[in-house]
């Protein structure tokens, strides 16, 4: 109590409220659940890199794409879950004056979290890539596009399903099959709206050729485009709050 | 300071009709909403809560539109719902300060109110326990206190009183009293004492529709002088009751006291002594004619 007297002295207002915040989210967030999850994960990527040597420059992209939806998808799929099962959400929307506000007051810990994660494969990748450390900081923020996308994907089926385990694998199995058709069907144009494999490791080595950085650019647009449509369906999903309360 | 409810209908995408027609006109006090489970009252409560929309009709808080200013209308509304919950491994303390500040309460005004609610209802002891340790008593006081935390000035609750022991019970409606006279409580509940012994107006609603409106002593009078008990014999009760609207019935050493309303003229010698009514004896009465009457409604 003494140390918050004293922040909150010292403190603006607004950014000590945005602390409690986040520590009462982050104490939400990482559930024994989702630590055992990440840990697995951590150990999966360090075994793959050290014992098995997968993680080598042409598979680098690839992966840090991968790691990123992992964790969007982990750090998501039991976000409402608390909203729902515990019903704190009528608590919640009492005091928060609209859908938007209510999105953004859960999503942004677990976003800030997701990109605070993903540093360390971020570090990863940098080891084992010969780019510059400019164009690899350039496909983090490329990257960070797949997790907002997927972040917002694994809450529109957690407004369906109220558990995190079964969210998770509908989100994981949703997207393999998502993964395995747009990857291997022969759509024309696919570079420009491919959501796996966007080919910034083919970019990278003809960087200044303006083609490269279109095509680049437009196959992000096109996914925050989708990501977008993703927030408008769950804010329309929770706008009809009889939906979630039932 | 007063609420205003007009032509208000919830019908679910079902088909269900939970409210029909609704209104009511609510000014500072203690107010009741009556009715069996499934009536209607908990939906007329999220919707006053802007929890639901709902489908005609109009809620007006000051004279204002609450569905049209509802930042504003969540301001000055304390609203405890029928199910809800708290973040388990935070504590109470935790948690009311987590609610207060996103109610835009802070520093020492939240620090004063926290410190007021959890006086008011008992719960300075537990305040640095974890929620899931708490008992379900317990949980509902701390519910309380979050719809108390921001000084409402008006006061939807749900069911307040279910987990309550008998003193918090009765701590709770004293509570309820002394918040009347400040703002305005509107109170759903099927316990009829919590009515009978806080509200200065109740409404009664029956399968979605609004059947009776007004001071519970005058609901009382609709079954007065029709109130009897009498002491039967143990193996006689079954067949006794089965002909009468039973109330209560009380185990006596040589037998059992029933508490029972006679329909209108009906009452003889046989019915027992009467006794004074009141108001769940007016309820059951009325539940149990408006079920003979409308199966339909009341499955």
């Amino acid at each position: 109590m003494r140390l918050v007297g004293l922040a909150e002295r010292r403190l603006p207002v607004r950014w000590l409220d945005e602390i409690v915040h986040f520590v009462v989210q982050t104490r939400l967030l990482f559930s024994r659940f989702v630590l055992l999850l990440l840990a697995a994960m951590f150990a999966l990527f360090s075994f793959a890199t050290v014992k098995e040597q997968t993680f080598k420059e042409e598979n680098a992209f690839g992966f840090l794409l991968l790691q990123t939806i992992g964790l969007a998808v982990i750090l998501h799929m039991g976000l409402w879950e608390s909203e729902r099962e515990e019903r704190t959400f009528e608590f919640l929307v009492m005091r928060v004056p609209n859908v938007h506000s209510l999105i953004w007051f859960k999503l942004r810990v677990s976003l800030i979290w997701t990109v605070l994660l993903l540093v360390p494969f971020f570090l990863g990748f940098v080891w084992f890539v010969s780019i510059p450390f400019g164009h690899a900081l350039l496909f983090l923020l490329f990257c960070s596009t797949h997790a907002v996308f997927f972040s917002l994907f694994t809450c529109i089926v957690a407004s369906f399903v109220h558990r995190a385990l079964p969210t998770g694998i509908i989100v994981v199995i949703a997207t393999s099959i998502y993964a395995g058709f747009s990857e291997n069907a022969l759509l024309p144009y696919k570079d420009y709206y491919r959501t796996f494999l966007y080919p910034f490791s083919e970019a990278y080595s003809s960087w200044s050729t303006f083609d490269w950085v279109w095509l680049i650019v437009v196959n992000r647009l096109v996914e925050v485009v989708e990501a977008l449509g993703f927030y408008a369906w769950f804010a329309r999903r929770l706008s009809k709050t009889e939906k979630w309360i039932g | 300071m007063g609420l205003s409810i007009r032509n208000l209908c919830k019908t679910y995408q079902d088909g269900n009709e939970a409210v029909v027609d609704f209104n009511w006109e609510i000014e500072r006090g203690v107010y009741g909403l009556l009715g069996p489970n499934g009536a209607g009252k908990s939906t007329l409560l999220e919707i006053l809560s802007l929890n639901l929309m709902p489908t005609s009709g109009t809620v007006l808080w000051e004279g204002w539109d609450i569905q049209k200013r509802p930042t504003a209308f969540r301001r000055v509304l304390g609203y405890l719902p029928q199910a809800y919950g708290f973040y388990p491994e935070l504590t109470a303390r935790q948690m009311l300060d987590y609610l207060g500040r996103l109610h835009g309460l802070r520093g020492r005004r939240l620090r004063k109110r926290m410190a007021d609610v959890f006086e008011i209802l008992n719960m300075t002891e537990v305040r640095n326990r974890k929620i899931k340790t708490f008992s379900g008593g317990t949980r509902q006081r701390l519910a309380i206190a979050q719809a108390l935390l921001h000084e409402p000035q008006l006061l939807v609750i749900d069911e307040p009183t279910t987990g309550l022991d008998p003193s918090e019970r009765v701590s709770f409606r004293n509570l309820l009293f002394d918040l009347g006279k400040s703002c305005v409580v509107l109170l759903s509940t099927h316990i009829v004492k919590d009515v009978e012994f806080t509200c200065h107006e109740m409404t009664l609603l029956y399968g979605g529709a609004q059947r009776y409106t007004g001071h519970p002593v005058s609901f009382v009078k609709r079954v007065e002088g029709r109130v009897f008990e009498k002491e039967v014999e143990v193996a006689d009760f079954e067949a006794y009751s089965r002909e009468r609207c039973v109330i209560a019935i009380q185990e006596k050493p040589d037998g059992i006291v029933v508490r029972h309303v006679v329909r209108p003229g009906e009452g003889d010698s046989e019915s027992g002594d009467p006794v004074r009514a009141n108001l769940e004896d007016a309820y059951v009465d009325f539940v149990g004619e408006r079920q003979e009457e409308e199966p339909v409604a009341a499955a």
